[in-house]
């Protein structure tokens, strides 16, 4: 009867042990997660500022995606893509502040992008902030791939899940999104080359 | 078999070469395109471009405006119920909850430390003849390095000339020569390379004939060792 006792007490502990030992593994998983995207945060910002040149909704973009991508955590089996879904969380959450401005407002009246007023501004730009007025000139499917390698340092196998394409498709939208970047820039270097036209020249 | 083909060297698409400065190739493929480097210039040239691109974008992004009012972005509290049961169970359980916590921990210090611990490598790219602009560089370079050293950091610095910037490590230029000599004596991390490819175009092309400062190590190809730098992880700045 003793012995019987033990055991079961020894049976109960066991249980209670794997309880905690599942609560504990989540709440480190949770921890490790949130580590994870609080490390990134920088660079998510700087991913969503690359895509709607303001400030304060690149912070929300940012803010929103991660308290998202950390609320549905468990849905996530593979962590190592943990930084591809919060930008697809994100991305998401950019397209549908679009189509809200879009739906209230004309989109060509608002003024969305900060540094997009470009016909009286472009001349007293700096080369950090004309690349980044001419990556906004781009279309959204060729700014995505070069802010999210460019920025996120992803993988193109980590573009090619956040954006859900093949990363065949990866790479040739990278490759000729760079070269309308380049285009772009060497444009406006030549409309304004006094101030500009040591950015691209050639190292050899 | 491709209709390019007219030299037995198949041209190199545009996408491997983006493929090539994002790292996303294979070391098999890797390889083979440094190999080409060498002595395709065209093929160096195009990698230079989309590489410069690829730190315009990035260093655009370097100095953008913060949001006015910063909030706490910590972490979303853990609810407050499970969290005092984990503290109950932990009472019960002390052995395994210590065991799991301390792990954690120690992988995160270890990481930290790793980090800290580590050598910074910093890659200086010299391409303009400009005396007073490569004497300022010197002269941050040297404060780069005394401040490494005062703070027992470890660094590794290289300074890499091709283009015009191996007319500034000519003899000739004694200031710079004085210089160069003094730096080399303190730090024994620090190492200046011109590229050889440069200097037999200016003898070839131009009929310049260089001497270098003795304390100049030849290399190959600058622009080859830049992208291999780059590739390593070293830090770029344009001298």
């Amino acid at each position: 009867m003793h012995h019987f006792y033990a055991l079961k007490s020894r049976i109960q502990v066991k249980e209670i042990a794997n309880g905690v030992e599942t609560m504990f593994s989540k709440r480190l998983r949770h921890k490790k997660l949130t580590q994870q995207l609080c490390a990134n945060r920088e660079r998510l910002y700087k991913l969503a500022y690359s895509w709607c040149g303001d400030a304060m909704l690149a912070d929300d973009l940012v803010q929103d995606a991660m308290q998202k991508a950390l609320a549905s955590f468990d849905s996530l089996k593979d962590h190592s893509k943990l930084n591809a879904w919060t930008c697809r969380i994100m991305l998401n959450l950019f397209r549908d502040c679009i189509r809200r401005k879009k739906e209230t407002v004309d989109i060509d009246d608002v003024q969305m992008f900060s540094e997009a007023d470009p016909q009286q501004h472009l001349a007293s730009l700096d080369s950090a902030q004309l690349v980044r007025f001419c990556l906004q000139k781009l279309s959204e499917k060729h700014r995505n791939v070069i802010t999210m390698v460019d920025l996120m340092g992803f993988t193109y196998e980590e573009v090619s899940m956040a954006l859900e394409i093949p990363i065949g498709t990866v790479m040739s939208r990278l490759c000729r999104g760079r070269i309308l970047l380049r285009q772009l820039l060497e444009n406006h270097q030549q409309k304004h080359a006094t101030t500009t036209n040591h950015n691209l020249r050639r190292v050899k | 078999m491709s209709t390019r083909q007219d030299d037995n060297t198949p041209a190199i698409s545009d996408e491997l070469i983006n493929a090539f400065i994002d790292r996303q190739l294979t070391a098999e493929d890797r390889q083979e395109i440094l190999a080409r480097i060498r002595t395709d210039k065209d093929l160096a040239g195009r990698i230079c471009d989309l590489q410069q691109l690829k730190e315009m974008t990035q260093s655009a992004f370097d100095n953008i405006p913060q949001p006015a009012a910063q909030q706490n972005h910590n972490t979303p509290a853990f609810p407050r119920m499970a969290a005092a049961f984990a503290l109950f169970t932990v009472g019960l359980l002390v052995g395994f909850g210590v065991m799991q916590l301390t792990k954690s921990d120690n992988q995160s210090t270890a990481t930290f430390t790793s980090a800290h611990d580590s050598i910074t490598k910093v890659l200086v790219h010299l391409t303009s003849a400009d005396v007073d602009a490569g004497m300022n560089t010197l002269i941050n370079l040297q404060q780069l390095l005394d401040s490494y050293t005062r703070k027992h950091q470890k660094v590794m610095v290289e300074v890499i000339a091709n283009g015009d910037g191996i007319k500034l490590l000519d003899s000739k230029n004694v200031s710079i020569a004085k210089r160069i000599r003094e730096l080399s004596a303190q730090h024994d991390n620090l190492t200046f390379a011109a590229c050889k490819n440069t200097i037999d175009q200016m003898r070839i092309n131009r009929g310049l004939v260089v001497n270098l400062i003795p304390q100049v190590k030849l290399i190959d190809s600058g622009v080859v060792e830049v992208i291999k730098r780059q590739n390593e992880g070293w830090t770029y700045i344009r001298g």
